[in-house]
Order: C-alpha cells, then sequence, then structure tokens
C-alpha cells in the first residue's frame, strides 16, 4: 500500500514537474552569445606574434589551449573582444577575421529549468525517503541515483555554456612576413608552367599584351 | 578558252577578301567558352584567351589548354596544387564550384609582392580535350572586394 502510495507521488511528482514555469531568476530574456574567432595574420615574427597574444590573454584573465610555432588556440575574455581585433590588427596584416556567434540562451534557459525542477524533485525524494518502508527505500534509492546523475550531467552541461558565454574561443594561424617570393620550379606538365602568380599579374596591361 | 581564265583570275582576285573575312572572325569565334563578364570590368579577348580588368588594379583571365595526357578535374587540381605549393605558395582556401556543364576546382592564394600582399586564384576544370583555367589576382583587400564577382563569372562559364 505503501509502495504504491510513492509510486503515484512519483508519477505525479514528475508530471507537475515538467511545467514548472521558468523564474525570472533562470536569466530569462539575457543573450548568451558564444562567440569564436578565427583569423589569420601575416606577421614579421609567428612565434613572437603568438607568445604576445598568448600574454594579453592570460593577464586578462583567459587561457591558452594549444600553442604551435604558427598557431595559437585560446580562450579569452568575452568583453576583451575588441581589444583582441585591435591587438591582431596593430600585429601584423590581417588576412582573414571570421567571428561566429551562437545564441544558444534558449538551450541554457531549458536545461536551467530542468536543473531547477530535477533539484526540486530530489529533495521531495529525500523527504520521501525518510518516510518510507524497506521496499520503498530501494525504489526510491535507484530513482535518486539516476535523478543525481541527471543534474549531475545538468550541471555539467551549463557549466560548459557557461564557459562558453564567458570566453571566447580564439584560434589564430600565423603567416611569416618574411618569406620571400616563391622560388620556381619545373612541373613535368608544360600547362602548368605556365601557371605563376607573378608572370600573370605583371604581363602587360589592356591591349598591350 | 579565254572566258575560262578571266573567271579563274577572277577567283584569284576575291581570295584575299575571303581570307580577310575568315581571319577576322577567327578570333571571335574560336574560344571554347561562353563567359558573362560583369560591366565594370575591361574585357579584352585574344585568341582563345579573355582577360579583364577592374579600374583598381584587379586583373583575371579565362583560357584553355590541352588536357594531354587526358585526365580529370581533380588529377589536374591536385598536380597544380602540388607544384604551386612546392613552390612556396601559401594556400588560403580551396573552393569548388559548378557552372552548367564544367565542375569547378579553385584554390586561393597568398603571395608577397611590392611590400603588399596579394591574393591569386587559380581555377580550373576539364572537359573532354581541355582544360579551362581561370586565374584573378590583385591586392589582398582588392581581390577581396571582388571575390563574389569571380565567383559569379566562374559560374556563369560553359563550355561549347
Amino acid at each position: 500500500m505503501k509502495g504504491s502510495r510513492i509510486f503515484y507521488f512519483l508519477a505525479s511528482a514528475l508530471f507537475f514537474n515538467a511545467f514548472i514555469p521558468a523564474s525570472a531568476n533562470d536569466d530569462a530574456g539575457r543573450l548568451k552569445l558564444a562567440v569564436s574567432i578565427f583569423a589569420e595574420i601575416a606577421v614579421s615574427n609567428p612565434e613572437k606574434s603568438g607568445e604576445n597574444l598568448i600574454d594579453f590573454c592570460e593577464a586578462s584573465g583567459g587561457y591558452y589551449i594549444k600553442k604551435t610555432d604558427s598557431s595559437v588556440y585560446l580562450r579569452c575574455p568575452a568583453e576583451q573582444k575588441d581589444n583582441i581585433q585591435q591587438l591582431l590588427k596593430k600585429s601584423g596584416k590581417i588576412i582573414r577575421y571570421n567571428i561566429n556567434t551562437a545564441d544558444t540562451g534558449t538551450d541554457y534557459l531549458v536545461l536551467a529549468r530542468q536543473l531547477k525542477s530535477r533539484e526540486k524533485l530530489l529533495n521531495e525524494y529525500k523527504q520521501l525517503l525518510d518516510s518510507s518502508g524497506f521496499a520503498s527505500t530501494l525504489s526510491l534509492e535507484r530513482e535518486l541515483m539516476k535523478l543525481v546523475s541527471e543534474i549531475e550531467d545538468l550541471k555539467g552541461q551549463l557549466l560548459k555554456m557557461e564557459n562558453e558565454y564567458r570566453f571566447i574561443k580564439l584560434e589564430v594561424n600565423y603567416f611569416s612576413m618574411d618569406y620571400g617570393r616563391p622560388e620556381r620550379g619545373e612541373s613535368v606538365f608544360d600547362w602548368i608552367n605556365r601557371i605563376d602568380f607573378y608572370s600573370f599579374y605583371d604581363a602587360g596591361g589592356y591591349y598591350d599584351e | 578558252m579565254m572566258n575560262n581564265l578571266k573567271t579563274y583570275a577572277a577567283k584569284i582576285k576575291t581570295w584575299p577578301l575571303y581570307a580577310i573575312i575568315i581571319f577576322l572572325l577567327l578570333p571571335v569565334s574560336c574560344t571554347p567558352y561562353k563567359v558573362d563578364i560583369p560591366e565594370i570590368f575591361a574585357a579584352q579577348k585574344e585568341g582563345g584567351k579573355t582577360v579583364f580588368y577592374s579600374p583598381d588594379g584587379f586583373k583575371a583571365s579565362i583560357k584553355n589548354e590541352k588536357n594531354r595526357p587526358e585526365k580529370n578535374t581533380a588529377f589536374w587540381a591536385e598536380a597544380l596544387k602540388t607544384q604551386l605549393e612546392g613552390e612556396g605558395y601559401l594556400i588560403v582556401s580551396e573552393k569548388p564550384f559548378t557552372s552548367d556543364n564544367l565542375e569547378w576546382v579553385s584554390f586561393t592564394w597568398l603571395l608577397p609582392k611590392r611590400q603588399s600582399y596579394y591574393k591569386y586564384m587559380t581555377a580550373l576544370s576539364v572537359r573532354g580535350k581541355k582544360i579551362f583555367i581561370m586565374e584573378a589576382a590583385g591586392e589582398k583587400d582588392i581581390f577581396d572586394s571582388y571575390e563574389k564577382d569571380v565567383e559569379n563569372i566562374i559560374t556563369s562559364i560553359i563550355a561549347k
């Protein structure tokens, strides 16, 4: 009898929790933007430029993921977006600068609501656990374990999203500005030897060739 | 006999006229492709080659080469890419394009020239015994401003 009461309680709790409205504390209406920047820059010293960018990023509260001789992968605080652009412009000639933004605010709100309802449910389960019999305790424990795992998963997802809002994902590839005019090599295919930027661009002009 | 000789002489006299007409028509009819070039460019046809210029230093051309040995677009694109990369060209992008009857592969390269950086695009497509080639180049920012026009031109090229 007690077991069936618990079952009805669990079922109704799950049902009603699904309809809990998002409260004012859920950051409703706030824009949640995940920003990523991809840049390619020609600089005189790729390694030094990469180090400068890392220093700036770390000084402003960010961190770096990976660095090679010609590229850096960083997480920089979102509020530094304009400063990053300025710094990259100053460091050399920007070949490519792409900014991508994704507004995942709705997803965030849904997850936050799910977390809240599950936490509420967890408290109710705990209260019920105190007054339940042996058989009911076992089934409640199973439900509790499942619920705790769901809560941890939701918290993880929310933390990841918050990190994405807080930090810009920044990838910069550097090219050396010091590289000279490429050496002309011979291809075994004749027509390929006629494909060359310098001879193409410098050859004659309108009605002159 | 005399009449025959006169007719024959008259025919010989008109020969140069025919030759001139054929010669004048030859450059017009010998491009093996059709292309729509926007009015913003000054275009010039030279034999099988079309060259066009913008007023601010962008240049592009369309030409064709013999597909010998006969291979497909992927083969020649790879051969060209290998060659230019081997020469030190920096690849910026690689894109496929499709026009009515041609499948293109284009590479955009970055090169230094006179204290500045230039972009150079090479696009090619194979159809039968011909390799269609489009080249385009300009100072980086100028090239970027015409990139969309270049893409439109590539996709307008139709092999005859």
